[in-house]
């Protein structure tokens, strides 16, 4: 028989606030972020010797596909932008509650903005108005294509995830048919696809022979801002109070339809940008297939890193270095698409293990969630909820 | 007379500083139907979960056949052949009635368990359909099936937690006559609740429960009448009588012809009407259940009233969203803190800085000193404070947001005798100042020491209000329990 449980004693230590959060935990997720990785990198490594491909060439060729040549680090950063930008976007929808499974839709609408206003704008091809414009005007269009949701939401309390979805689909299905109609590139009357942007609308590269562009600063700075932005001013405290306990935060007069609001309308903002910035910086126009699914690695990311955000501009490079390096396995070493998809999301399934073995265990426990006996035990009226689960994408 | 079959005895169960169960003997005999009354928090939840083996008790023993049997052991409660039918009922929507039950006996449902089950539901007159999902069925067949579940593990104890909450009132007559039958086949039966008129109906013996204590034991032959009975498990005592100043002239809260349903469109607010002054405390009372928290949901903005009118200040909040009327003044604290006041990894100076803004940082160390907020640490989290300091921090950020009006929802549930002192001091001395307060809590007790005024809720209405000078507790006693013409009677 178990004698009484004592109130918890209090923290000696209490924890302290900001990057290094809580006492080690936030190095201890860290730890087991890097933990998943290499491990998954240990797992490839197995199944690639079972298809009896060369391990060494393997490494060798992701190696130089990422971040071995020049033009390969250009490509890495060029594809870790829009992956930063959604992954983040994402995480700050999160917050609040509210799980943006848009972030392709909003950088696609995005993308076609840019283009639409730097073509149609009806300014000289070299005006240096271009790219603030094109920049603007995707911003804004995924600010719009995310409001959508946001106001069906708030208004009517449909679930964002479908909606956010749907809207994907809808986003491809436009694009398509303008790329086929009214953007149809004259030049190339068999091929569906836009006009390319005007000179003046591209970013110059920072290194010749690169495709290495300030957009990966901008993404950096703002996925760092936004993260510091949440985590240490008191909008940012009620925005996580709105996803951890919406009743709660309601009780206390939150006015929470404004905060879901503006997170959703600033998550799609973000999207937009980074679909302009691919646009103006990489693809110079609109083709099929023109977007990489970075809207959906950005979720992956958000998800991985939701208990430590910090992570987020990590994993967004070390994921644009994987789409980097995939073209290249593919030529020096032969190996299928497949593999280099596998390669991306092994990480996550890993992870997930990771919390599994942890929670199951009671060993990496700290690391997960909160400790079992954390919170005095009450007594089983009817009416005590469970805690939410600290860290899980609050869905 | 028939034998004694389980013995619950001198079983106590602390949690934190809450003693929930306190020495708690109860007995029960084959073929008796064995009522266990109580308001919410009394104890009873903790003393099934006791039985069942969800918790070990601190104290005390649990004996079937005169044998202790394994405490904190689900799985030896079963053998021991103690079956529950919860009031959540815990089924799977999705899943047939056939199907639950396999689930719950550890068995495929086939055709071998369908003739078991069949068997045991005309044996017990309880026919309800197996093979539609659960979720297809009404309520009162959904508790079938989760009594016919209950009854193919051939139990000789079966315990009903509040088995009628969720039935319509002819359901209960239906399900009730069903307990009866149950007890003549010999099966020891425990009925929790706190509706009395079931209670009297069906039990051959009555335990009341109050703040965790045996309050009274009654024989069917003894039991007394329905305001007595409400008066065990409301209680009176009035011991630790706070010093509370007199209010102001001035009107604060007028409620007007207030009428509000519930989800399932039942009138639980009828035509409610009164009016409160500045620094006045009002104590909501009745038995849980009579609309006291909706009344403050919908004074709040939280519920959607039907007909009526709020004023606070003369101003008309009628057609104000919650948001609008906490800004102007109106706070509205819960007992049910989990739910509705903590957020979960949030330390307690963040729990302040996102209600109030940065600024409140700087007194925080003494706005936690004031309320006795311990550990007073600003950095530990609030999820990990224990359920009185919880309640306090809660309460704490609602008070220095300014209130004009303060409504409170079972604010001490939970709480040790210590804690919620400590509360109602802070309360009395909030109206002190001028804030009017508006309180409902389980526990009668709580409520008369501290309150200017007893309104009494009864069915949704206010079938009486008593001022503190002059409180008469046997009028008290038959408004809680007044049937339903008495109470229009009354508010006529």
């Amino acid at each position: 028989m178990s004698s009484a449980p004592a109130v918890p004693a209090p923290a000696l230590e209490p924890p302290r606030r900001g990057l290094l959060r809580g006492r080690g935990g936030a190095w201890r997720e860290v730890g087991t972020q890097v933990l998943a990785f290499l491990l998954s990198l240990g797992v490839l490594i197995g199944i690639l010797t079972a298809l009896h491909y060369d391990p060494a060439q393997i490494l060798w060729a992701l190696w130089n596909g990422s971040v071995g040549s020049r033009p390969s680090l250009g490509v890495s950063a060029s594809e870790a932008t829009p992956i930063i930008l959604t992954a983040v976007a994402v995480w700050l929808a999160a917050q609040t509650g509210l799980f943006n499974i848009g972030a392709d839709g909003q950088l696609q609408m995005g993308g076609l903005a840019a283009v639409v206003t730097t073509l149609y704008a009806g300014l000289p091809s070299t005006s240096w108005v271009l790219i603030p414009l094109g920049l603007l005007a995707a911003t804004v269009a995924g600010l719009l294509w995310a409001g959508i949701v946001a106001v069906i939401k708030v208004y009517r309390g449909a679930n964002e995830i479908i909606s956010t979805l749907m809207l994907n689909f809808v986003a491809f299905i436009i694009i398509s048919q303008l790329i086929r109609g009214v953007l149809q590139d004259a030049a190339n009357p068999y091929t569906p696809q836009s006009k390319p942007i005007p000179s003046g609308a591209k970013i110059n590269a920072l290194l010749s022979g690169t495709q290495l562009t300030w957009g990966i600063i901008v993404a950096l700075v703002l996925a760092f801002g936004t993260i510091v932005f949440v985590k240490n001013t008191t909008v940012g405290l009620r925005l996580r109070a709105i996803g951890l306990n919406r009743e709660a935060a309601r009780y206390s007069g939150i006015a929470i339809e404004r905060y879901w609001l503006s997170s959703m309308l600033i998550s799609g903002a973000i999207c937009g940008l980074a679909g302009g910035l691919v646009l103006l910086g990489l693809r110079y126009y609109i083709a099929p297939g023109w977007a990489s699914p970075w809207g959906y690695t950005g979720i992956l990311i958000a998800f991985l890193a939701t208990r430590s955000p910090y992570l987020i501009p990590l994993w967004g490079v070390l994921f644009g270095m994987l789409g980097s390096a995939g073209p290249v396995l593919k030529g020096e070493a032969s190996v299928p698409d497949s593999i280099v998809t596998i390669m991306q999301t092994l990480p996550v399934i890993v992870l997930f293990l990771l919390c599994v073995v942890a929670r199951r265990s009671g060993g990496l426990l700290a690391a997960f969630g909160r400790p079992k006996s954390s919170s005095p035990v009450e007594p089983p009226a009817g009416e005590t909820a469970e805690i939410a689960r600290p860290g899980a994408v609050g869905v | 007379m028939t034998p004694t079959l389980l013995v619950a005895e001198n079983v106590s169960k602390r949690f934190g500083t809450l003693q929930a169960n306190d020495r708690i003997n109860l007995e029960l005999r084959g073929g008796e139907v064995h009522a266990l009354l109580g308001q919410n928090g009394a104890g009873k939840s903790t003393l099934v979960s006791i039985i069942t083996g969800r918790f070990a008790p601190d104290e005390g023993r649990i004996v079937i056949d005169g044998r202790d049997i394994p405490t904190g052991d689900p799985h030896a409660s079963v053998e021991h052949g103690i079956a529950t039918v919860f009031q959540e009922l815990m089924l799977v929507p999705s899943m047939t009635g056939l199907e639950n039950i396999g689930l719950a006996l550890r068995e495929s449902a086939n055709r071998t368990l369908r003739k078991r089950i069949e068997a045991v539901q005309t044996e017990y007159t309880l026919a309800a359909p197996l093979d539609i999902p659960v979720r297809n069925l009404e309520m009162p067949q959904r508790q079938r099936i989760a009594l016919t579940r209950a009854l193919a593990q051939k139990p000789r104890v079966l315990l009903l937690d509040e088995p009628t909450s969720l039935l319509s009132p002819t359901a209960v007559a239906g399900f009730l006559e069903k307990v009866r039958e149950l007890a003549e086949s010999g099966i020891a039966i425990l009925l929790i609740t706190h509706r009395l008129d079931e209670a009297r109906t069906i039990a051959d013996r009555l335990t009341v429960l109050r703040h965790g204590r045996n309050v009274a034991s009654h024989d069917r032959s003894t039991v007394p009448s329905n305001s007595d009975l409400a008066m065990e498990m409301l209680g009176v005592r009035l011991v630790d009588e706070i010093e509370v100043s007199e209010p102001q002239d001035q009107r604060m809260l007028v409620v007007a012809d207030l009428s509000a349903v519930n989800e399932s469109k039942q009138t639980v607010i009828n035509n409610v009407s009164f009016e409160v002054r500045a620094g006045e405390i009002v104590g909501i009372a009745g038995v849980d259940g009579n609309g006291q928290f909706e009344l403050l949901e919908a004074i709040a903005g939280l519920r959607h009233t039907g007909a009526g009118r709020v004023e606070l200040e003369g101003t008309d909040l009628t057609a104000l969203s919650y948001r609008e009327r906490f800004e102007r003044g109106v706070k509205l604290v819960s007992g049910d803190r989990q739910r509705h006041g903590i957020i979960p990894t949030f330390s307690i100076s963040d729990h302040f800085e996102y209600a109030l803004g940065r600024e409140t940082l700087t007194r925080l160390p003494s706005v936690l000193s004031d309320y006795d907020v311990r550990p007073s640490h600003p950095r530990h989290r609030g999820d990990q404070l224990s359920g009185g300091n919880q309640q306090k921090m809660i309460v704490a950020a609602a008070c220095e947001q300014d209130p004009k009006l303060l409504l409170l929802a079972y604010p001490t549930r939970g709480l040790d005798v210590q804690a919620s002192l400590k509360l109602r001091e802070v309360l009395v001395s909030h109206a002190r100042r001028g804030v009017t307060i508006l309180i409902t809590s389980s526990d009668l007790e709580e409520l008369l020491s501290i309150s200017h005024r007893i309104v009494v809720m009864n069915r949704g209405r206010i079938v009486g209000t008593q001022h503190r000078e002059a409180i008469d507790h046997q009028q008290l006693a038959e408004w809680f329990t007044a049937s339903d013409d008495e109470t229009r009677g009354n508010a006529a």
